[in-house]
């Protein structure tokens, strides 16, 4: 059970990783074909200002996942800093508990906000309202990394940046 | 009800439950409390897919993030203790500068702690100042070019209260270059006192030094020219430092082997740049729920039946916003505060230009107080340090800015030199 | 109050439109008693047009002053009275504009909303940081396109001009960072958004007289009692009298205040090819028609209605702004 878990973390990750790292080589590309087409052609790419845009979105979803599975989001702990080692540890998983909660919610506002969009849009905005997708999928991958958090226990985290 | 549920959330904050779990379900509780649908969160989040502020935050940290993997702060360590190395303070005097610059530009946005802590913490620690003096001034540096045009925040007050943002921009300078001064010169102190080891003066040494770090002090000379000279915007900017970066480290220095450490250096981008946004995204549903129940103007026609004498009303007011730079993103709370308080000020025969001055002040010192100061937050991520210790850290830096606002405050002249009579 | 109206506007505090808006508050709540009253939202703190079109959609708010954007949004064909290079003079307007009213008013229902009263935002123009001559120049320069507007898009895509599309609340910003260096609208905006800091020259050629409207969710509309519901239309009709007559006014005395702030106006209607911009209209008329964003039989309609009107030996067509075919 545990073993299969693991690969589902895992295999989340790596996709995950590839998402963030794509669309950060995407952005810059992006950009600074803007700037080429800009200055040499006197022209824009179609679309390139506003894929950019969704691309920081993108970076920011699939960011946040990794934050969440080594468990390194930004915190106030200001309690933990008096707690014993052990009670921190007790605390891991109902905190866990709580986020996937928190998400899971979160990410149903955000697929039925998706599927107004998707009803409301526009023929010519309906790749914007694909895009859009990263919303609920963010949503959806935080929650199922604090539900391996709640499942997994605490592990030992890679060390920061 | 509600007080019972925000102490709850606090305590779970304290406890360790990511900040954008707190927001976020401190969110959902208000959307539920006001009867409102909590897809509204969502609308909000969702602009963020719109704004274009954001896009050069993920590439200037990108390229932050290869600096510090490719040895740019040793070279530049180097180049700094070649050039300002026989000066006490020199190092941080050079930091607070770059800083105060690069806000200018990035818009206060939390890109300067980012692009630049990771390469100055280091350098600084290096030279011998005391971690907390550091960790302290990067911290509290992350706004101090808010006063100086371009900055957004002065753009944004300016639009909201119908002022001429020319006349904002001479009234920033002033105050913006005092707080700098004070700051430079607490520096020069502390370096003093934790006697930071000064070098000798060496032509030999500064040649070699600026043959090793020549690559990388074109980096900010190339985003300066580029920006204000209107060559590139600054997404553009970004980008192409994101491309600069790469090719010198991987090209040029051989310090990055692009097969194997792309990804790892794209992955801690995203990681870091992640954790930060998704709290703005969360920060938004709450504030837009926080303007929709007009929480803000309660708070002030309060205000408004309890005060009588400007000076009194100056007092109040340097309190009310210190507690509203706690607790609101700068942007928010300037487009909702200023047109509640405008009325207000021209009461008391308050300028608006001086109160756009003494409104960003504040806020700039909000920027590093607890609960929610964008530069602890940003600054925990970069350097792995928890809040309470930055919030410490910073407290010596704070003090001298809370001086300064006083004496920005109650001299309008500082602010108001460029008029006439 | 029984009632509470929460109301969003792009209009920034102290604005001419906000000023007459915050009448328009009052006189609904002198009128009912109390019972009704208006919540305002100004300056854009409740988001973009879409944004705000969402907002209704889940009911956190119920009201707003929508712009030719907005109102394209609920109800397409009524952007057909602010399709660039159509109308000639006020005159004009107004006569094709009361005949298609009805139609209009029974749209917006059809479509979820109580059209209040109808507004106008003015005569809209390119403003630049560089210096435009002609069509040519502007190909060189970085225009803002308020994003996901399809009028706006198949103009720009007429005049083959690569746009830079941005929500509305971020153009201030991005005339600072670079991103845009081009914007168009009126000359009331430029000064109530503060644009015309950051911008130095003004094309002197009219293209389009921006529309805007004073609307209602309909759900919120048929909740309230009958003469409540009388408030909202006779003073909404009120309003926007006093709207339409201001918006003219204060867009004639802006071009003066420009004028002395030092902005250079340049590129004379005269100056350029008519053909052209003849042409450009009506490719994108084309493209608008086609994709029945605005239905053909309307289009063709209000060109009829116009050659109609201009060949009455009528009142009089003072204000010219150009003459078009
Ligand atoms: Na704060
Ligand atoms: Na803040």
């Amino acid at each position: 059970m545990t073993e299969a878990l693991q690969r589902l973390r895992r295999l989340l990750v790596g996709f995950e990783t590839g998402m963030a790292g794509l669309s950060l080589l995407l952005l810059v590309l992006l950009t600074l074909g803007q700037i080429i087409a800009r200055n040499l052609f006197d022209t824009g790419l179609p679309a390139a200002d506003s894929l950019t845009r969704y691309l920081v979105l993108y970076i920011t979803f699939f960011g946040a996942a990794l934050a969440a599975d080594g468990d390194r989001h930004i915190k106030i702990d200001v309690v933990c800093a008096w707690l014993a080692s052990p009670w921190r540890s007790r605390l891991f998983r109902p905190l866990q508990a709580l986020g996937a909660l928190i998400c899971l919610l979160l990410f149903q506002a955000a697929l039925r906000f998706w599927r107004d969009e998707w009803q409301y849009a526009a023929d010519h905005e309906r790749w914007q309202v694909l895009l859009n997708l990263v919303i609920p999928v963010g949503f959806g991958l935080l929650c199922l990394h604090f539900l391996l958090g709640l499942l997994l226990g605490e592990r030992r985290t890679e060390p920061r940046l | 009800m509600t007080p019972a549920v925000i102490t709850a959330l606090v305590l779970l904050a304290a406890l360790g439950l990511p900040l954008f779990v707190v927001l976020g379900a401190g969110g959902l509780y208000a959307t539920h409390r006001m009867e409102l649908d909590p897809v509204v969160l969502i609308v909000e989040l969702n602009r963020l897919a719109s704004s274009p502020n954001l896009t050069a935050i993920p590439m200037f940290t990108f390229a932050g993030v290869a600096l510090a993997a490719g040895g740019a702060p040793q070279r530049l360590i180097r180049l700094f203790n070649a050039l300002f190395g026989w000066l006490p303070g020199g190092l941080a005097a050079v930091a607070l500068t770059a800083c105060a610059f690069f806000t200018a530009f990035s818009g206060a946005s939390g890109v300067t702690i980012l692009a630049l802590g990771g390469l100055l913490y280091p350098m600084l620690s290096c030279q011998g100042y005391r971690e907390r003096f550091c960790l302290g001034l990067l911290t509290s540096s992350g706004s101090l070019g808010l006063l100086f045009p371009p900055s957004l925040a002065i753009l944004l007050y300016g639009i909201v209260a119908g002022v001429n943002i020319d006349e904002l921009f001479l009234a920033g300078i002033v105050p913006g270059t005092l707080l700098l001064v004070m700051l430079l010169l607490y520096s020069i102190f502390m370096g003093c006192k934790c006697s930071v080891p000064r070098q000798g003066f060496s032509i030999p040494e500064l040649l070699r030094a600026v043959r090793a770090g020549v690559w990388d002090i074109l980096l900010p000379v190339g985003i300066v020219v580029g920006i204000f000279g209107g060559y590139v915007t600054v997404n553009e900017a970004a980008a192409c430092t994101a491309a600069y970066v790469l090719l010198l480290e991987s090209l040029i220095f051989r310090n990055i082997n692009l097969t194997r450490q792309l990804l790892p250096l794209l992955r801690d981008t995203s990681l870091l740049v992640g954790s930060i946004l998704i709290i703005l995204a969360a920060a938004m549903g709450l504030t837009n729920l926080l303007i929709d129940a007009q929480v803000p103007m309660q708070l002030l026609a309060w205000v408004k039946t309890h005060v009588d004498s400007p000076l009194e009303f100056l007092l109040l007011l340097n309190l009310f916003l210190l507690v509203v730079g706690a607790m609101m993103d700068i942007f928010s709370a300037i487009v909702v505060i200023t047109p509640l308080i405008l009325p207000l000020a021209a009461q008391f025969g308050i300028h608006p230009v001086h109160l756009g001055i003494i409104m960003l002040a504040n806020l700039e010192i909000g920027y590093s107080t607890p609960p929610v100061g964008i530069n602890l937050f940003i600054a925990s991520q970069r350097f792995g340090k928890p809040i309470l210790l930055l919030f410490r850290a910073a407290l010596p830096f704070l003090a001298i800015m809370l001086v300064w606002l006083l004496i920005v405050t109650y001299n309008p002249g500082l602010s108001l030199w460029w008029q006439k009579g | 109050a029984d009632y509470t109206l929460k109301f969003a506007t792009l209009a920034p505090p102290g604005s001419t439109w906000m000023n007459l808006l915050e009448d328009w508050g009052r006189e609904i709540e002198r009128r009912s008693g109390g019972r009704l009253e208006l919540k305002f939202y100004p300056g854009g703190v409740q988001g973009d047009e879409p944004d705000v079109l969402r907002k209704i959609r889940y009911r956190q708010l119920d009201g707003a002053a929508f712009t030719g954007y907005g109102i394209g949004s609920i109800h397409s064909p009524a952007r057909v009275l602010e399709f660039p290079f159509l109308f000639d003079s006020y005159e004009e307007i107004d006569h094709v504009r009361s005949e298609l009213m009805a139609e209009i008013e029974t749209g917006f229902r059809d479509n979820g909303y109580e059209l209040l009263g109808w507004m106008e935002v003015g005569f809209v123009y390119f403003f630049s940081q560089h210096r435009i001559e002609d069509f040519e120049d502007l190909k060189k320069r970085r225009i803002w396109l308020w994003q996901g507007d399809p009028l706006g898009q198949a103009m720009f895509a007429a005049g083959d001009l690569a746009p830079v599309p941005l929500s509305i609340t971020d153009v201030y910003t991005s005339l600072s960072t670079g991103l845009i260096d081009t914007v168009y609208c009126t000359p009331l905006a430029a000064i109530a958004l503060q644009w015309h800091t950051r911008l130095d020259y003004m094309s002197q050629l009219p293209m389009a007289n921006g529309i805007g409207a004073l609307v209602v969710a309909k759900r919120f509309f048929d909740k309230l009692p009958a003469e409540l519901q009388q408030v909202l239309r006779e003073t909404g009709a009120q309003a926007s009298r006093e709207l339409i007559r201001a918006t003219r006014a204060d867009n004639a005395t802006s071009l003066e205040v420009l004028r002395e702030e030092g902005m250079e106006f340049v590129m004379p209607p005269e100056s350029l090819d008519r053909d052209a911009l003849l042409e450009m209209r009506d490719q994108a008329a084309a493209q608008l028609t086609e994709d029945s964003y605005i239905p053909r039989s309307l289009y063709e309609r209000t060109r009829e209605l116009l050659t109609e009107y201009r060949s009455t030996p009528a009142e009089g067509t003072t204000t010219a702004h150009g003459a078009h075919d």
